[in-house]
């Protein structure tokens, strides 16, 4: 379990697990465990995901077929699922990156320049 | 794909060995980071969080999860099914008769109404012809049946028919001798194959220019026959078959099904030119009269079937011009394009309206079979309330406990429709063979009624479950949990009692129709007919066409000597009692002669004259004619010349004959010379078992030799059936040259006629049991509960001293009020109904009080029975149980 203190961790928005989760696999193909390591690894230990709610998450994803599963070898030499991007997956992710970019600039502006940057 | 996503299980185990590969790779992860395995292994799990929710979650969010549901749902309903054994079984038995009674009608009346002929393509498009001609007295029938010049001028003159084709269904004799058979058969135009769009099986159909039948002789097998007598072997075609003492060549075989525009089956398709050997010599030429072929045309798409009639009548008044007394008849001729689904013609047709008014009454029987069953349910439903209250407060929705019920509902339908169409399978086959005695069999069962069991079933039992549910589901069930007793009324509800007494009065009306038309039956049967049907044989070789034996004097004195040579034969026969011989038809006779006696005025035109027959020695001892005055024929009257008649009853008081009919001098027809009537006999029956009398007189044959003899009657000592062999036997050996000979007993001749009492009397018969059946399980049913219901009540009166004589009473009564409601409304309603069914009586009114007693009495009897047992258990609650279930 990492050190840093549990209040420290950001709360993470309903929704942005799959926009994240989406990002991982752009990148290449994980199982479970390696996506949720990957994320945290990426946000540097910032975003702490729960490895419970990670699954529903893949879940939702591979039933609007985004992503596709099939179990296969992890390096360890152990079965895992492997998930993998599909071509609507890709087009997903550029959606709810803009939405989410778009949402991030909207905010930035009600709170206006004294709390931003810094 | 989308789609597929409904239906890509994963299974919970498969889940389980993804979370478990995770929790591990975690451990490791933390065990290389230097932590202790055990320590690791923890953490990972912390890590993960609850497993038992995600697992939860990710069974919810399952997209195959449904079908789960749906397989639990059906479980649970058969294991509830499993615990109550008697409850399923009457349910299920109920819509089993149900289902069964609709399913069982459907068939037929598909058949008979809906379904169009098989291998017919655009079959919508296709007519059948009918004519009415008024007479001058009436405005005339339609009638399919045409010459072959109303054919040819339809088929060269309308120009809104794409093809016309000509048919005649006939019985034709294939072989002589030993092996001659009757064979079902139409003849029919090359046209008419092409114009249905039907292909062979084997082979081809026959070629314009083998239409005719002059050079060639064709023919064309049916399926079945093929399949029996061929053994379905391709060889048949070149093979020859015997038509009528002509072989034909088989060319090719109809395909499995195949039997024209109408229902009967076929055996074999010949050229319509063969009617010239059959029927008449000029049946096919432009001068023959004679109406005999029907018209089958194929109307264009582009016109309406109004249209083409109008176009038709034209060309029909058009070809009778010139006819004698045009003005009063073809001109105002009308030409009707009948639809060939069906045997829908212009006219309505018997077996068409019979059906539909049984179809009817299965549609009732199927709705009291449902109420049955929903009544069931709901008394199932209350019982259960209890569990029901339990499963609401431990989390479940109405709508999955409703689910639920529905499913087990539908399950209950479907054993009953599979029950259904067991039952149906045979049922169906005897409803056809009442009323479509010749249609193929197991045409019935098919895939249109197997889909129409499978909508039945569920309709019924969304229905059954669907109201029951409701009602229960609409109740408030906390205050259920304590003690799980309902507060009803001490008989249920006034509507299940309401239900009761309608099936009731349903089980009443039936009945009693089934008792009116079993008496009526029974009445007809009693008819003195004044001719022994059960004795008597008639026996019809098969000399040649009608008309050339009856006009040709050489042909006509061979049949005679055929006759007269046989009739020898036979009365040397063992078992045969008397013999004669008679012209005209099988009992009635069709030929008219006016009679006058002496002194009389002269006949009024118009007033009725007596069908008269010439008969040969010893006929009325044969047929059992009885004497009522005077003598029979004597040897001496059996000579050329001899002026001498036997009248009937009828003719005698028509003609107000002297010495009460024996008189010494009529005047037969134009005839100067006296005839002397030297006995009455009995009036027999003509046409119609329930019609007038027709008069009749009689005279020795030998005094008519322009006569032709058409007919041997054979009286046997024992049961005419059985004489059948022997007498064929005797034919082939006298005249091995002649084709099928047709030898039936009079009982045959009259079992048509009694069709619609026995069809009457099985229905009513049938579906009034079915009634019964259902109404005294629904009493019992209700009882069974309403006593189970009560039991602390009952106990608590029992515990203060209460007879058992006053529980039975009490639920005597209950069942008695809601039987009495039940008759007294049936009877009330078959009294009125009555009107609609007396033209089909006989001797019998329809208010007779007798079955309306009888009727009323089974019912009683069939309400104490159903009493018995709840009453029993009534008296058999145990007090102390009962209050101590409190």
């Amino acid at each position: 379990m990492s050190t840093k203190g549990n209040r420290e961790r950001a709360a993470l928005l309903q929704g942005t697990l799959d926009l994240l989760i989406l990002r991982t696999l752009a990148l290449g193909s994980h199982h479970g465990h390696g996506i949720a390591l990957a994320i945290q690894h990426s946000s540097q230990g910032a975003l702490l995901v729960d490895h419970g709610s990670l699954y529903p998450a893949l879940q939702r994803l591979e039933a609007a077929s985004w992503v596709r599963a099939e179990w296969g070898v992890s390096d360890n030499n152990r079965r895992a699922r492997f998930y993998e991007l599909t071509a609507a997956g890709r087009k997903q992710l550029a959606k709810e990156a803009g939405d989410w970019r778009r949402l991030s600039e909207a905010v930035a502006l009600v709170l206006g320049p004294e709390f931003n940057g810094g | 794909m989308m789609w597929t996503r409904w239906f890509r299980f994963r299974s919970p185990d498969d889940f389980a060995a993804e979370v478990e590969s995770h929790v591990a790779m975690e451990t490791e992860r933390l065990t290389r980071g230097g932590m202790n395995e055990d320590e690791a292994r923890y953490a990972a799990r912390r890590a993960f969080g609850n497993v038992t929710v995600s697992r939860e979650q990710f069974r919810e969010a399952r997209t195959g999860a449904w079908f789960d549901t749906l397989m639990q749902d059906v479980r649970y309903g058969l294991r509830a099914m499993r615990r109550s054994p008697g409850f399923t079984g009457v349910a299920i038995a109920s819509f089993a008769i149900g289902i069964g009674a609709n399913t069982t009608m459907f068939g037929t009346i598909d058949t008979l109404l809906l379904r169009a002929p098989a291998h017919v393509v655009d079959a919508d498009r296709i007519h059948h012809l009918y004519f009415q001609t008024p007479t001058p007295t009436g405005t005339g029938v339609a009638v399919p049946n045409q010459s072959y010049r109303t054919y040819a001028a339809v088929r060269d003159g309308a120009k809104s028919f794409e093809a016309v084709a000509a048919m005649w269904p006939t019985t034709v004799s294939s072989g002589r001798g030993n092996i001659a058979r009757p064979v079902d058969a139409v003849l029919a135009t090359s046209s008419f194959f092409e114009l249905l769009g039907v292909r062979p099986a084997v082979g081809r159909f026959f070629s314009p220019s083998e239409e005719r039948d002059e050079n060639e002789h064709v023919a064309v097998i049916g399926y079945e026959m093929w399949r029996g007598q061929y053994a379905g072997d391709r060889g048949v075609l070149g093979r020859a078959i015997d038509v009528a003492g002509v072989p034909h060549i088989i060319v090719g075989v109809a395909p499995l099904g195949f039997t024209g525009v109408r229902v009967n089956r076929v055996d074999l398709w010949l050229p319509i030119g063969v009617a010239t050997r059959l029927l008449d010599p000029r049946a096919t030429s432009p001068t023959g009269g004679q109406y005999w072929l029907e018209i089958v045309a194929k109307r264009r798409a582009q016109f309406r079937a109004q249209q083409v009639a109008n176009e038709v009548t034209l060309i029909y008044r058009d070809l009778y011009r010139g006819s004698p007394r045009y003005e009063a008849t073809f001109a105002k001729s009308e030409a009707l394009l009948a639809p060939i689904v069906g045997v829908r013609g212009p006219r309505s047709n018997a077996e068409a309206k019979i059906s539909t008014w049984v179809g009817g009454v299965s549609l009732l029987v199927l709705l009291i079979a449902s109420a049955n069953v929903a009544n069931l349910l709901l008394l199932r439903g209350l019982t259960r309330s209890r569990e029901v209250a339990l499963r609401l407060s431990l989390g479940a929705t109405r709508g999955r406990i409703l689910r639920q019920w529905l499913i087990e509902g539908l399950l209950l339908a479907g054993a009953g429709a599979v029950c259904a169409l067991i039952i149906a399978r045979w049922s169906a086959a005897a409803v056809q063979s009442f009323l479509l005695p010749q249609a193929l069999p197991g045409s019935v069962l098919d895939r249109r009624v197997l889909g129409f069991t499978a909508v039945m079933a569920l309709a019924t039992g969304l229905i059954a479950t669907l109201v029951p549910a409701l009602i229960v589901a609409r109740r408030n069930f906390a205050p259920l949990l304590g003690t799980g007793r309902t507060s009803s009324s001490p008989h249920g509800t006034a509507l299940q009692r309401a239900l009761i007494a309608g099936q009731v009065a349903l089980a009443s009306v039936l009945l009693i129709g089934a008792g009116l038309f079993v008496t009526s039956l029974r009445n007809v049967r009693a008819i003195d007919l004044g001719v022994d049907a059960n004795r008597v044989l008639y026996v019809q070789l098969d000399l040649g066409p009608f008309r050339t034996v009856h006009h040709d004097p050489n042909a006509r004195a061979s049949a005679n000597a055929t006759y007269l040579e046989l009739l020898e034969r036979t009365r040397r026969l063992p078992g045969v009692v008397h013999a004669s011989v008679t012209e005209g038809a099988p009992l009635a006779a069709v030929s008219a002669m006016a009679v006058r006696r002496r002194g009389a005025p002269p006949l009024v035109q118009g007033s009725p004259v007596p069908f008269w027959r010439a008969v040969g020695s010893d006929y009325f001892a044969t047929v059992g004619t009885s004497l009522v005055r005077g003598r029979f024929f004597t040897a001496a009257d059996h000579v050329a010349g001899a002026h001498v008649a036997i009248v009937d009853e009828a003719t005698a008081k028509q003609y107000e004959l002297a010495n009460g009919g024996l008189d010494p001098c009529i005047y037969l027809g134009s005839d100067r010379k006296c005839t002397e009537v030297v006995g009455v006999v009995e009036s027999t029956v003509a046409w119609q078992l329930t019609g007038d009398r027709h008069m009749v007189l009689y005279m020795p044959f030998e005094a008519w030799p322009s006569e032709a003899i058409t007919l041997m009657l054979v009286r046997s000592s024992g049961d005419a059936r059985e004489l059948i062999p022997a007498l064929r036997q005797l034919v082939v050996s006298a005249a091995p040259q002649l084709p099928w000979t047709d030898i039936r007993p009079f009982a045959e001749w009259l079992a048509p006629q009694l069709r619609p009492w026995r069809l009457g009397a099985s229905m009513f018969t049938a579906y009034g049991v079915l009634a019964l059946c259902l109404a005294s399980v629904g009493l019992y049913g209700l009882l069974s509960y309403m006593v189970i219901q009560r039991s602390h009540e009952i106990g608590v009166r029992k515990a203060l001293g209460a007879p058992d004589g006053r529980l039975i009473g009490e639920v005597l009564r209950g069942a008695m009020s809601m039987t009495a409601f039940g008759i007294a409304f049936g009877v009330a309603v078959a009294l009125g109904a009555g009107r609609l069914i007396s033209s089909q009586l006989y001797g019998i009114s329809p208010r007779d009080p007798i079955v309306i007693v009888l009727c009323a009495g089974v019912l009683i009897v069939v309400t104490i029975i159903a009493c018995l047992a709840p009453a029993r258990r009534a008296t058999k609650v145990d007090p102390i149980i009962a209050l101590r279930a409190e």
